[in-house]
């Protein structure tokens, strides 16, 4: 070996030392700590890293003396794993008792609870949806009762907060049988709105306590200006590699990462199965491929024609806060054409991850 | 020797001692509401214990990317992970793999202790939530209606959530919350129930998708006596020391 030859060998050598102390430092996190503030994110793939760079800088500390077991990954989660995936992540049963969220899926949770400020008052402030597209009418309702009887309050005052657009807008609402409430168009109070945004709704209410009660509570609204996308109405359907697969009709105005939502139901009114759609749209018209797996088919028992209901969409931006601006939901549904429950396939869900998690558990 | 040998040489001590460092399991950590970075960590035998920056003190959309960023640097390629998230954490890496998850993660499974996955009645009485973690304005948008509207819950990507909740409650705070609680958020929320509905603690029906009770080698939890803040390291230490 030349004496060049040596040189090289031995820088070489010193690199891959660099480059081994720089992974396990960058694993440990000793890195220098990235404080910005940003909602911005390199696109995937990026290089790793830069990434740990920028993300796994804070080191973490050692909480007790005793030095624990080594964390090897338990027996229950291969049989866990095993059973939860008999359908994919994203094309799995539609039920009434577990899945009723994503029946009405832009229901809220809101429900009458105590007064902070008035004693043996019950007080809530709810609305009839979440989020807002676009000409929604949203419906915004205040109770107050004691004992189960309603009471008026003394004074009520409702306003929407919209920081983002700088708008705060007092609205009143009216005497509606035993509630107050009152509809509006997001539209009206936030005209220049051009991306999602979070909207506040605060009321105060004297209830003849020792101060005002004050109920908060969120909504979501995008604007007509910024939905990305609309649904076309067309639709096809096929059986493919044992599984149903609906094509629904999109025109995209802003490309980018779509979550795409949808339920099946049978003949019966029953729900069957709910998918998902996540990936890019470019602009343009597309379909979307919304894919019911067979077994889940197979398994419910009910043959075709289905019934596609509850198609929505959004694009998730990760420049915006929130990310989904949201498309129109598709108003109406979708008969499929009729297949015979012996078409769909009742093969477990297979994936190369999968397979490789469960012969790493 | 010629320059090719010495460059096959090289090229397969850098893979020898590379290798190992590359085909590593992580365990990431993500904290809760108000926090940047996780904090104290425990350190396990054969793991790699990773508390990245995931800025919780504005909005859901600058902690979901930012765990996305993590997860492409710390679940791709050779590297897999586990992750354990505490209160609003379990709600970052919930939305975080339901909107971007399409299997590009190696992720074994995920733990949490008192997840706020379900959203806290606390988030829309500023004050309270004030109280526990500090002030930011992230505190009032981690509602009920916030997260359970935010996104579909029972696409985790295929991933395991182990659930551990605390159910000591807190006289100043669980008249606000449904059921059994910890002081900040009630069962429904930490054990991963797809309704609001009066839960006593994380083994019932009714979850969403892929969400599980706490288990750990066998041992089951189905409530901790412990409050919101002791919940934090309350699950890592039952899967550290057994001592559940």
């Amino acid at each position: 070996m030349s004496s060049r030859q040596r040189w090289i060998l031995a820088g070489c050598a010193l690199a891959a030392c660099v480059l081994l102390g720089g992974t396990v430092v960058g694993l440990r996190g000793t890195s220098a700590v990235h404080s910005g503030d940003t909602a911005h994110t390199p696109p995937p793939g990026d290089n790793a890293a830069e990434a740990r760079r920028r993300f796994g800088g804070v080191p973490p500390r050692l909480h007790d003396a005793v030095k624990p077991a080594a964390f090897n990954p338990p027996d229950n989660i291969r049989s866990d794993y095993r059973q939860a995936t008999v359908y994919p992540p994203t094309s799995r049963p539609l039920t009434w008792d577990r899945h009723r969220d994503l029946i009405e899926w832009n229901q809220r949770y809101e429900y009458p609870k105590r007064a902070q400020t008035t004693p043996g008052v019950d007080v809530l402030l709810t609305a009839d949806r979440y989020w807002a597209i676009g000409d929604d009418e949203v419906e915004l309702i205040f109770s107050a009762t004691r004992a189960g009887h309603p009471i008026r309050p003394r004074s009520l005052d409702l306003y929407l907060v919209a920081a983002a657009e700088d708008v705060s807008v007092p609205v009143p609402m009216t005497r509606r049988g035993d509630v107050y409430a009152v509809t509006l168009q997001l539209a009206d109070l936030i005209p220049n709105a051009t991306r999602t945004v979070n909207v506040r709704a605060r009321a105060v209410a004297d209830l003849g306590g020792d101060a005002p009660e004050v109920l908060r509570i969120n909504l979501g609204y995008t604007p007509a200006s910024a939905e990305p996308a609309r649904f076309t109405g067309t639709f096809r359907d096929a059986l493919e590699d044992g599984s149903l697969a609906i094509y629904a009709g999109v025109e995209v105005t802003k490309p980018g990462w779509y979550n795409i939502d949808a339920n099946l139901w049978d003949a019966r009114g029953e729900p069957v199965a709910y998918t998902r759609y996540k990936g890019e749209l470019a602009q343009g018209r597309r379909d979307v491929r919304l894919v019911f797996f067979g077994k889940v088919l197979r398994d419910h028992g009910s043959p075709g024609p289905f019934v596609l209901d509850q198609l929505r969409g959004a694009l998730i931006d990760p420049q915006r806060d929130p990310e989904h601006q949201w498309m129109r939901p598709l108003d109406g549904a979708y008969k499929t054409a009729a297949h015979a429950l012996e078409a769909f396939s009742p093969e477990r869900w297979h994936s190369e991850k999968k397979e490789r998690l469960l012969r790493g558990l | 020797m010629s320059r090719r040998s010495i460059s096959a040489m090289l090229t397969t001590t850098i893979l020898l001692v590379a290798g190992p460092a590359l085909a590593s399991t992580n365990v990431i950590h993500v904290g809760g509401v108000c926090s940047t970075t996780f904090g104290t960590v425990i350190d396990f035998g054969g793991v790699n214990e990773v508390t990245p920056w995931v800025d919780q003190r504005s909005s859901m959309a600058t902690a979901t990317n930012q765990l996305r960023d993590a997860l492409d640097t710390y679940c791709q390629g050779a590297e897999s992970c586990y992750i354990y998230a505490y209160s609003n954490g379990g709600a970052v890496l919930s939305r975080t793999l339901s909107l971007y998850g399409t299997g590009q993660w190696n992720i074994v499974a995920a733990y949490t202790g008192a997840s706020n996955e379900g959203g806290s009645e606390l988030s829309d009485e500023f004050g309270f939530m004030a109280d526990w973690f500090g002030s930011c304005s992230l505190q009032a948008n981690v509602g009920v209606s916030d997260h359970r509207a935010g996104w579909n819950h029972h696409d985790t990507d295929g991933t395991l959530f182990y659930m551990g909740g605390g159910n000591t409650g807190d006289p100043e705070t669980s008249w606000i919350l449904p059921g059994r609680d910890d002081g900040v958020v009630a069962m429904h929320s930490s054990g991963g129930y797809s309704s609001v509905v009066d839960q006593n603690n994380v083994c019932g029906p009714g979850k969403w998708d892929f969400h599980l009770p706490f288990d750990w080698r066998g041992n089951r939890q189905c409530s901790f006596s412990d409050g919101h803040d002791r919940m934090k390291m309350r699950v890592l230490e039952c899967i550290a020391y057994g001592n559940c």
